[in-house]
């Protein structure tokens, strides 16, 4: 069920993302909010359950939105990737260290994704602008506190929700078989 | 003995989950390959997310564009009522100059009608249009494309023309049954055949990124100034003749080169577009089947 409900928060932060956050095709202060998530997924979810999710979630963008297939898939894997390596060598989550580390992790990623495919597509990509990547690393860091708490409460409360199927089994009287 | 039995059956599972682990890994790395470098093609996979999530997209923006509208219509409007004044008077010259300029149109409407009857010139067929809104951007900053709500099933496809009032704004690259994805005339990708309205000398105008064009190919000795109107060509069946692309902004004359380097201005305002008319492209089929008349 946690699954679902992130899928559907991922679903939703990617229509958020492509609609109200972008006003114009040429805006350039739109937070990322994809990434965080992605982030958040990393340092949260299982390998198998994070991957899926975060598959799910490059795919959408892609088809969606993106010009060009895979960008975006290829920008929530590798972020998935790096950020899940340096939390589990971490002793204990810190917003002190986090932060900072998601913002550099977008920043780099970006600029690792806009080369190849820069390359693979030789004069097809916007020039890459370094203030605006700046601001936008920037926004990531400024977003990432208040959308880790917000997705932390969602996390416990579909983790402690009590299901209608649940609510409805009955329990046996007869005590449990002694095992042997 | 049982115990070691039940330990021996623990390390087995243990194995089979790593396993499975394993391979539903290596199915989703696969498919994320495939999905990702494979094919630059929209497969039936692609077409369905985007029809899930289109309608959902599609809310989002009218609740958006009705809060703001809500805002223009009640909120500025008390904040601009002290203005009214001032652009009541702005507003009555820009009548009398529109109505000038009008009456000018109307002038060279008829003298063009005349000239075509003369020369027995055929209308072009009107070509029919497709109206559709922006349901959602590229949120990359990257690329510069937009979703619109009308796909194949209004008979749009791909390489259609897209236009606005004010002129053109781009091409399709991507249907869906009811979505398609725009590729602007300001994407870098982006290259319309063009003509510069006062000389009729051909180029191409390209994409900068940034909310200007780039005119290439205008040799050195062809008069271009600052305020010339920019329209498409027609070559190539594409966009149709005469639609209205952009003003020159900027000539810079450099002493290499055979060619200008000209800078155009759109005539479109992508900051503030939202409502957007697909062109159908012509059926070729069709237009050769025709019978030719004597």
């Amino acid at each position: 069920m946690t699954f679902l409900c992130f899928l559907v928060v991922g679903t939703l932060l990617v229509v958020l993302q492509t609609t109200l956050l972008m006003p114009t095709p040429v805006w350039a202060f739109s937070p990322d909010f994809y990434f965080i998530f992605v982030a958040y997924l990393a340092s949260r979810f299982t390998p198998v359950l994070g991957l899926l999710l975060v598959y799910l979630l490059g795919l959408m963008l892609d088809v969606l939105v993106g010009t060009m297939l895979g960008m975006f898939s290829t920008l929530c894997f590798a972020g998935f990737a790096c950020i899940r390596l340096f939390s589990s060598r971490m002793v204990r989550w810190d917003f002190l260290y986090s932060i900072p580390l998601i913002s550099l992790t977008f920043f780099l990623l970006s600029a690792l994704v806009y080369l190849v495919f820069d390359f693979l597509y030789v004069g097809q990509l916007v020039t890459w602008v370094w203030w605006e990547m700046l601001i936008r690393a920037a926004l990531v860091a400024a977003f990432t506190y208040p959308l880790f708490r917000l997705l932390d409460k969602l996390y416990t409360y579909s983790k402690n929700m009590v299901y209608p199927w649940k609510r409805l089994r009955v329990r046996s009287d007869r005590p449990k078989r002694r095992q042997t | 003995m049982r115990q070691q039995l039940r330990k021996k059956r623990n390390s087995k599972t243990q194995y089979l989950r790593v396993l499975v682990v394993a391979v539903v890994l290596l199915i989703l790395g696969v498919l994320f390959l495939v999905s990702t470098f494979g094919s630059r093609q929209f497969g039936p996979m692609h077409k369905i997310a985007m029809e899930f999530v289109g309608p959902v997209q599609k809310t989002v923006t009218a609740t958006g564009s009705l809060l703001s509208s809500f805002k223009s219509d009640y909120i500025d409007s008390i904040q601009n009522f002290f203005k009214l004044n001032e652009e009541k008077k702005r507003l009555s010259k820009q009548l009398q100059e529109t109505e000038a300029l009008l009456n000018r149109s109307r002038e060279a409407m008829a003298t063009n009608a005349s000239l075509r009857k003369l020369l027995d010139f055929k209308n072009a067929a009107e070509q029919r249009s497709i109206a559709a809104t922006i349901v959602g951007k590229d949120p990359s900053p990257f690329f510069r494309s937009v979703i619109i709500d009308q796909g194949a099933n209004s008979g749009i496809v791909k390489g259609s023309p897209v236009v606005c009032s004010e002129g053109v704004v781009g091409q399709i690259f991507t249907t869906s049954p009811n979505y398609s994805k725009v590729l602007l005339a300001i994407a870098p990708s982006s290259a319309i055949d063009v003509l510069l309205q006062k000389s009729r000398v051909r180029g191409i105008l390209k994409g900068t990124g940034e909310l200007t064009y780039r005119l290439e190919y205008i040799l050195k000795n062809v008069d271009v100034e600052v305020g010339d109107y920019v329209v498409t060509a027609g070559y190539g069946g594409v966009f149709p003749t005469g639609l209205p692309v952009g003003i020159v902004s900027k000539v810079f004359r450099q002493p290499q080169g055979m060619f200008h380097e000209i800078e155009v201005h759109p005539a479109v305002d992508y900051q503030t577009i939202e409502h957007l008319l697909v062109i159908e492209k012509p059926n070729l089929n069709e237009i050769f089947e025709q019978p030719v008349q004597p």
